[in-house]
Parts: structure tokens; sequence; C-alpha cells
């Protein structure tokens, strides 16, 4: 399996998002992994448009979720009703069942309702009214949080960011992008409408296949473990990265390793990918939340101490 | 703080230095130890100011110190740079004529040029205090292998070393750790040792390092104010007033030139009444002794003829003679200056003589002699006496110490005739606790020569040792006299060249019925011996040279003198030519296949390295410069963020392969070829001495 059908998936990616390339490409390594994203960052920067443009490359269902206080998991997972006509209860499935979900401001709803999608993501199935329906494949949550607003928000428990298996922050645009952006929709033509089908659903989950048969020698696995354990004894970190999180280390840096033609983990892509996949696992102590310490800075610092292994 | 520790971890580094210079200045004759130190510490004020372009500061230093000592006038006329230059130039080109003996101007400038470049590489190489233990290991087996190969004690050097390499890594900040562990400290030194040892056994004994200046590893010598400077060693500018025992410096003029199939010692005159004092011995009170019985024609030996001719500007007014001269020809314009009844056959009689011209001989004037050579047979000479032999040769001033007479007999306690005494003194002197030097002291006013040399100074050259052994010999009954000749001189031409530098002193004991014998007391010199039937020139075997003994002896032997310490005023004895030419051939042999052998194993196992091998042997030479992988760093990351490293693709790809290598467990991958030529040591520093220059 070449890793053409995915450039040609990131080609379409990077005509909407424009400048965006690193995060593009990380969105390919979570589809790669079967994984999911959760991105933090303000609105208008094209979180949307990128998703979108997803499922139109890979002809796939998409459906978006505006998360607000008052959705309920029916809303999200489908409901039962009963169908007069045939006498029977008959399942009306939600917007989670498609094979790209934007849930937007996961954040603004209630734990409940989270919980419901949050199943959906860890089991790919979801259970209504004591039925469970698996959901189609493949199957991927982009979740989006406002860092900024915090009022009358329900921030997700370590648990469940656990799942997300990389957390993106897309940030502005340079200036010469953000021209770019204006001239490309100046005559009210959005990039979008060009994309066109890439990859089928088989071929991507070929690729999957074959982005898991990347080598990961002892060494690599040693490097990520070391990373891992370092976490836990961080004095600024209340809490460490689970062994989910080296596992989700290990599945990404294969991904890249194969996106980028390479039958083999380097020290490189488990760096490049330690900061998405292990900030949002670890927690920070209050006194350095309030000094105003991000775990991504820490995370950053730490593969800048960590000894990598040549040998 | 951190410069403390720099100019402490400079310092450590530069002590093997001091050694070195100073050995330079050895061999050179450049003994303006004044002038080095004060060229020294402004070199260290340079290096403290301007870290960055000392150099310039200091050779322009240098310069200044050249002017000031060597020329007159403004050091704005820039003519006297071209005299300097054409000087050194002149000097260095007949460096191989006149037996390595340079001008002071040329010593002192190369030196200084010499000193400022190892600083200069020491910086480049050390930037951040690395490389310290480099420098301290290469200086280690430097040492070792100069200390072996002079047949000295190499095991304080190596453990100084050693010991200053451990206090640099336990005071550095520097992740030795990582980069000079412990152990591959301790055992690189000892391979180099051990190399060096082989070295050092397999080269021929090394005579060039005239002086002993290792021993004198890490003091300053002074030498303190002088009395009207030294001496000049040697006769044609001798002068009978000055005072013996002072201090001397080489005289490399020549004087003579010596037709000879076999070395001779040439006898020029001898003292009999010793003095103690000033001159020492005074000329006065000679007489003539009775004609050996057994005469010459009776001694077994062998016959040569020997012809003289005279060298240089300052002529002699002495012929100097072999001991036993048969007929005496002088040559044209040769006039003896008293009449003395010359005949065939007759001179034996007279050999007590002192053959003084009419006027200095010029250049080119000879003498012809018929000598001969006898051969000193011990058994025979074990059972004469002494009692033919006029009172005054065993005559001592009255004030000469207990402790000398002493001495005398606690030397010569266990032999029971007088060769085996004369010999037992001659043996004492040779290799007990007295040192050679040219640079003495004159002994205190009050206080006797031979005592003052024996028990206080310990050290002298010729005068001294001969002196004490006469004094001695006297103490204990053996009529003797100090006699003062040349020494056999320098193999040149088919003949013997001799130059002042060759002035020499021993002594001669009387023995009944046979006359006089010389003995060498001095240690370093033998006297050329005739063995009956056998090749005449071969170094006695009762007085054998010091053999070169390598191996680390933590304890000085008594028995072993400085190797040969080829000093001015007398020279060893050259080797006859076919006992050199196999030992230099079999010397080279020996180590152009330890080369080869050795090259082989390295270049067997540099073709067979493995990339990870090379690569991790690539980042401990960038580690010199640091230009090195951080421990958290990829290679990646490394090689993206170094911008100074050379060849950079090149680098580049070895890094492609040792991922596939290393990451990817792919056997087999050959790092690039060009890897192992672009990052050879050499090749790293001259890239950073280039480097630097653009900047």
């Amino acid at each position: 399996m070449s890793t053409e059908k995915i450039q040609a998936l990131l080609d379409n990616l990077n005509k909407v998002l424009l400048g965006k390339a690193r995060v593009v490409e990380m969105v390919a390594v979570a589809l790669l992994c079967q994984g999911h994203v959760l991105v933090e960052d303000v609105p208008g920067l094209g979180k949307t448009m990128l998703v979108k443009a997803l499922a139109k490359s890979m002809g796939s269902k998409y459906s978006r979720i505006q998360f607000t206080p008052d959705l309920l998991p029916s809303d999200v997972v489908g409901v039962t009703v009963y169908n007069q006509q045939t006498m029977e209860f008959q399942y009306r499935p939600g917007p989670v069942m498609a094979n790209i979900v934007l849930a937007d401001e996961i954040n603004r709803t209630s734990p409940k309702t989270q919980s419901s999608l949050l199943e959906a993501m860890e089991e790919g199935q979801v259970t209504v009214d004591g039925v469970t329906r698996p959901l189609p494949k493949p199957f991927m949550v982009f979740a989006t949080q406002n860092p900024i607003e915090y009022e009358g928000t329900f921030p997700l428990p370590e648990a469940q960011l656990d799942r997300f298996l990389l957390r993106l922050e897309i940030g502005y645009p340079d200036a010469a992008t953000e021209g770019q952006i204006i001239r490309t929709q100046e005559f009210g033509h959005h990039p979008l409408e060009t994309i066109e089908q890439v990859i089928t659903a088989s071929e991507l989950l070929a690729a999957q296949e074959a982005a898991a048969q990347v080598k990961l020698e002892d060494n690599m696995v040693r490097y990520i473990i070391e990373l891992c354990s370092r976490t836990r004894d961080i004095s600024a970190l209340y809490l460490g990265a689970s062994p989910r999180g080296s596992l989700g280390l290990a599945r990404a840096a294969k991904a890249l390793a194969w996106l980028r033609g390479r039958q083999y983990v380097i020290p490189d892509d488990i760096k490049e990918l330690a900061v998405p996949v292990l900030a949002h696992r670890v927690l920070l102590t209050p006194e350095d939340k309030l000094r105003g310490v991000s775990t991504q800075a820490i995370i950053a610092k730490l593969v800048n101490t960590v000894p990598v292994p040549t040998r | 703080m951190q410069r403390g520790r720099r100019l402490f971890l400079a310092f450590l580094s530069w002590l093997w230095l001091l050694p070195l210079i100073f050995g330079l200045n050895a061999a050179m004759k450049f003994i303006n130890v004044d002038l080095l130190g004060a060229a020294l510490v402004l070199f260290l004020v340079a290096d403290l100011a301007i870290p960055r372009q000392a150099w310039v500061a200091k050779v322009f230093i240098a310069l200044v110190i050249i002017h000031r000592s060597f020329f007159a006038g403004s050091i704005f006329e820039l003519n006297w740079l071209n005299m300097l230059v054409r000087e050194i130039a002149a000097d260095l080109a007949g460096i191989s004529a006149s037996d390595m003996t340079v001008l002071t101007l040329t010593s002192t400038t190369l030196s200084l040029l010499g000193v400022i470049a190892a600083q200069t590489v020491y910086k480049v190489l050390v930037r951040r205090g690395r490389g310290v233990l480099v420098l301290l290991g290469f200086g280690a087996a430097l040492l070792a292998t100069v200390n072996l190969w002079a047949g000295k004690n190499a095991f304080w050097s190596v453990s100084l070393y050693t010991v200053l390499g451990l206090a640099a890594m336990a005071t550095s900040r520097v992740q030795w750790d990582t980069f000079f562990p412990l152990h591959r400290w301790l055992s690189s030194l000892l391979v180099l040792v051990a190399l060096m040892t082989a070295v050092a056994w397999a080269l021929p004994a090394g005579n060039f390092l005239e002086e002993a200046w290792w021993e004198n590893l890490l003091g300053w010598e002074w030498p303190g104010p002088r009395e009207g400077g030294p001496a000049r060693v040697g006769y044609s500018r001798y002068s009978e007033a000055s005072r013996l025992g002072g201090p001397l410096r080489e005289d490399s003029e020549p004087v003579l030139f010596v037709q000879s199939p076999v070395p001779v010692y040439l006898r020029g005159d001898y003292r009999v009444t010793y003095i103690g004092h000033s001159q020492v011995w005074t000329a006065a009170q000679k007489t003539l002794e009775p004609v050996p019985v057994f005469g010459p024609q009776h001694l077994q030996g062998r016959e040569v003829t020997v012809t003289v001719t005279a060298m240089g500007e300052h002529g002699i007014n002495t012929l100097f003679v072999p001991r036993f001269i048969r007929s005496l020809q002088l040559g044209p314009g040769v006039r003896y200056a008293t009449y003395l009844p010359v005949a065939v056959n007759t001179m034996y009689a007279y050999m007590d003589y002192t053959f003084l011209t009419a006027s200095r001989l010029k250049e080119g004037d000879t003498y012809v002699m018929e000598a001969v050579l006898p051969y000193d047979d011990p058994e025979l000479l074990r059972s004469l006496g002494h009692a033919q032999a006029d009172r005054i040769y065993l005559r001592l001033p009255p004030n000469i110490p207990n402790r000398v007479r002493e001495l005398a007999r606690n030397i010569t306690g266990g032999a029971d005739n007088g060769y085996d005494k004369a010999m037992a003194l001659a043996e004492a002197l040779r290799r007990g606790e007295w040192q050679y030097t040219l640079d003495t002291k004159y002994p205190p006013s009050g206080a006797d020569f031979v005592d003052w040399f024996l028990f206080e100074q310990k050290e002298g050259y010729c005068v001294h040792f001969s002196s004490a052994f006469v004094v001695m010999a006297r103490a204990v009954g053996l009529p003797s006299r100090w006699v003062i000749g040349y020494s056999s001189g320098t193999r040149q031409d088919g003949g013997y060249v001799i130059q002042n530098r060759h002035a020499h002193a021993w002594a001669e004991v009387w023995f009944d019925d046979y006359g006089w014998v010389p003995f060498e007391a001095t240690p370093g010199q033998t006297l050329p011996r005739v063995y009956p039937g056998g090749s005449p020139g071969e170094p006695d075997p009762g007085e054998p040279q010091e053999p070169q003994e390598p191996g680390v002896d933590p304890e000085p032997d008594p028995g072993q003198e400085p190797a040969t310490p080829q000093l001015p005023g007398e020279e060893e004895e050259p080797e006859p030519e076919r006992a050199v030419w196999p030992g230099i051939l079999a010397t080279a042999g020996a180590v152009l296949l330890a080369v080869l052998a050795a090259a082989a194993i390295l270049w067997h196992k540099w073709r067979k390295i493995s990339v990870a091998a090379l690569y991790e042997k690539i980042q401990r030479r960038l580690r010199l410069f640091g230009w090195q992988r951080q421990p958290w760093e990829t290679p990646r990351e490394h090689v993206n963020r170094v911008e100074e490293l050379p060849m950079k693709p090149v680098f580049a790809e070895m890094v492609d392969s040792l991922e596939a290598a290393v990451y990817g467990g792919i056997a087999d991958v050959q790092p690039p070829a060009q890897a192992k030529k672009h990052y050879s040591l050499l090749r790293l520093l001259w890239h950073r001495l280039a480097n630097r220059r653009r900047r």
C-alpha cells in the first residue's frame, strides 16, 4: 500500500486549510490510527472546513453536532420511536451515525451528553434503549473546545480527554497566508467546492493496516516508555501520562513514519508527536496552573531532556 | 569562577609543554631561561586580555623581545626583520654541518614561535575546556617516551600526569562520563605508554638529548648570578691563569683533525701539584720518571700512525700526542719551542715531556706520529707496585678534609692491589651519586675543590671527576697525576674531528716498570683500549658504556647514570661503524613492521566498522570542537542544528544510514564512504581553523 492516496488526501486538505501542513499531517496521522482529534482553538480558523474537506475527500458521511447546554444524549446517538404503522419501535439514528463527526464546542454540553459521545468514540458503537448498534467504519470524531471562554462550560474530565489520540492547535495563519485566503475566496467561491473524492473507505482501511505494520525497534519502545514515565515524575504535573498515552504515542509514531515513506520509526517521529499526544493527558498542579504554565511547554521541555538512544 | 577554572585547566595542559620547551632549549643551547619565562608570562597576560586575537599580540611580544635582545636601533626600521630572517635561514641551512648547534638568535626565535603555535593549537582544541585530558595523556606518553629513551625513570612523570588528569576530571564541569570515562582514560594511557616504551626500547641509544633536562620537570632552572659568565672549554683560547671548576659553555670550534685507524685520547699536558683552589693544579714541579723496564717494544699492543692537522683560527701551541709515541715528525712551518733530543726509538724516554711549539699552529699545519697503543693487561698491572715513583705524586695539601681520605679508603677497602684500587675509585666516581653537568659553581673561598665537589656540590665535569680521582688515589697511596688533553672526537671523513668541546681531563696512575696508565673517572666517557690480537678501539669492558635501560623504575638505580650525557667538553666514543648500521637497520625495520601491522589492523577495523560505531567515533571527534550531538537530540536534529559541521550532505547521508541501521533494524547498512574521509580529526581541525579565519 503506497502513500499516494493519503498524499492526495493531504493535498485536498491543504487546499482548504492554507499554510497549516503540519496540522493537516497530524489529522492524517489520527485518521491512519483510527484515533480522534480534539482541536482546541479560537473560532474562525477553518476547523469546520477542514473536517468537511476530509469527509468530501473520502466520499463519506459527515455530520456536525453543535453542543449546547440543553443538548440531550438522544440528540447525539439517536432515539427509538414507536412506528404506528409497523407497530414496532424504530431506531432513528442520531448525527453520530456518520464517518466523520464534528463535535463543536464539546465542553458546552452536560457531562451526560458528553459521555454518550465518548462511548461511541471508544467502543465504536452506540447503545440506544438497550440495543447496541455499531457505528460505520471509518469513524472519526473531531471535537473542538474554545480555550478562551470558560463560563458555563463543563470541562472534559481527564478520563475522557485520554480518549482523544491527538490534541491540536491550529493557530492563526501568517500574514501572507491570510492574504491568500482572502484572494481565494474573493469571488464567493470556496476551495471546498473543487474537492473531489480521492480515497475510498476500503483503501483507507488498507492504509491503516499498512501503517500498523511499520517497524518499531526496541530502542524506540524504550524511548517512548522513558518519555511517558518521566511525565509521572515531573513536579509541576499532578498526573502523568497513562499507558494509553504511550500506546497512542507508539501508534501515532508508526503512522507518521509511514506517512513520510519510512518503514521504521525514528526518534524524530516520536519527538514531533509527543506534545499533541501527551500534553492533554497530563494534569498541572493548581499552583503551576495559576502561574500560567502550559502542559504543552512542559512536554516540549521534557523531550529536550530525555536522552535519545542511538544504538 | 569560570575564568579561574579555565586558567587552571589551561595551566594543567601547559605543564607538558614546559619540559618540551626546556628540552628544545637544552638541545639547542638556548639557556636564557629568564627571557623565556618573561615571554611566557606576557603570553599568559595576552591570553587573558584578548582571548580571541591573542596570537597576534604574542607574535608582537615575541618580536619585541627578539629585537631588544639581539638587535640595535629602532624596532620600526623594519630592515632588522629582513636580517633576522636571513640569519635564521643561513643558520638552519648550516645546521647539519655544524653539529646541531645553532645561534641563540635562531633558537630563541624558533622557541618563541613554537610556544605561540602550540598554545594556539591548544586553544583551538580545548575551547570550553575539553580536550585537556587528551593533551595530558599525550604529555604523559611523550615524557614517558623521552625518559625511557634516555634510560631515565619514567614512573614519576607518568604518575604525575595521571594524577593531573584525574585532577582535571574532578575539577571540570564538562561531562567526562559521556565523553572520556575514567577507564578509557586509564586504558588509553596504558596503551600509549606501552607503545612508547616499545618505541623507546627499539630506538638506538639516544645521545642527542644532551642534557638531563627532563629531570627538572616542573621547576624553573634559575642559574643565578654568574661570575663573568661561563668560561669556554678548550685550549685554543685557554688561559693558564683562568680559574678552574666554574660553569662552562660549549665551544664547537674545531681544533684538530686526527687521522688515525682507531680513536685515541691525545695528551697535552699534565699537572702534579694539587692546590685545591683557584686553578686547582699548578704547572710547577714537574719531574721525569725512570724509563720503564718493560719498554714499549715489549708491550703488547698495536702500532699506529697518527696524523694531526690543525684546524680553526685559534691554533694550539701544544702538540697533543697519544700515550707512547715512537716518533714525532713535524710538518713544514712547525717548530719546537725548546730543543728536544728527538730521534727515532728514543722518544719513550721523553714521553713525559710537554711538546710546546714555538708559535701557535696555523690551520693546515700537521705533525705525524708513530705510536704504540698498548694493551694494559689487568693481570700484569695487578702484580706491579708503585715504589719507583717520585714522592711528589703522592703529595696532598695538609688541609684536605679527613672525609675525603675516609671516602677513598671506603671505596678501595675491598682491593688489595693498586690496579684494583684505581679501578674501584674510577668506577665509584663514574657510577656514584655524582652528576655530570657543565653548569657548576665555584667553591666558596676556603673550601677545598675536591671536598666541595664530593660532598657539597656533587656535580661537575671532567675536571672535578679526574681531580677527585687523583686526590683519592693519592690518599690511598697510589702515585698519580692529572692529565689534560682531548678525548677522541667525532668520527668524520675517515678520521676524527676534535673540537674545543672535546677538551678533557683524566688521571694517570704510575705502575713500576710499566709507566703511567690512564684511568677514566668521568661518567659517560670511555677510554679507547687495545686488546691483544683483538680489534682495537673497542670500549674497555671494565669501563663499559652505560646501557640504555628501558623500563619504568620506581627507584632511581644508583648504577644508572644520566644516559651518556654527551656534553660539551667531552664527546663519547663513536662506535665502530659495523656495530651501528645493523642496529639502525634492524630498528628501522622493526619500527616499520610495527607501523605496518598497526596500520593493517586499524585499516581492517576501519573498513568493517559499523555505521553506529562510525557515528559514535565521529561524535567523539566532533566533541573536541563542540559540534557534537546533545544527548537529547536526535541525529537529524543534530545535523540540522550545527551550522559549522563540514560537508553537511555527507553527514546527513550518514544519519540516514544510521537510522536505517539503528531504528530500522536493517543489518549490513554501509556508511557513506565519504564520511570516513571527511571526518578525520585533521580535516575537522582544518575546517575549524579555516572557519575561524573567515570569521
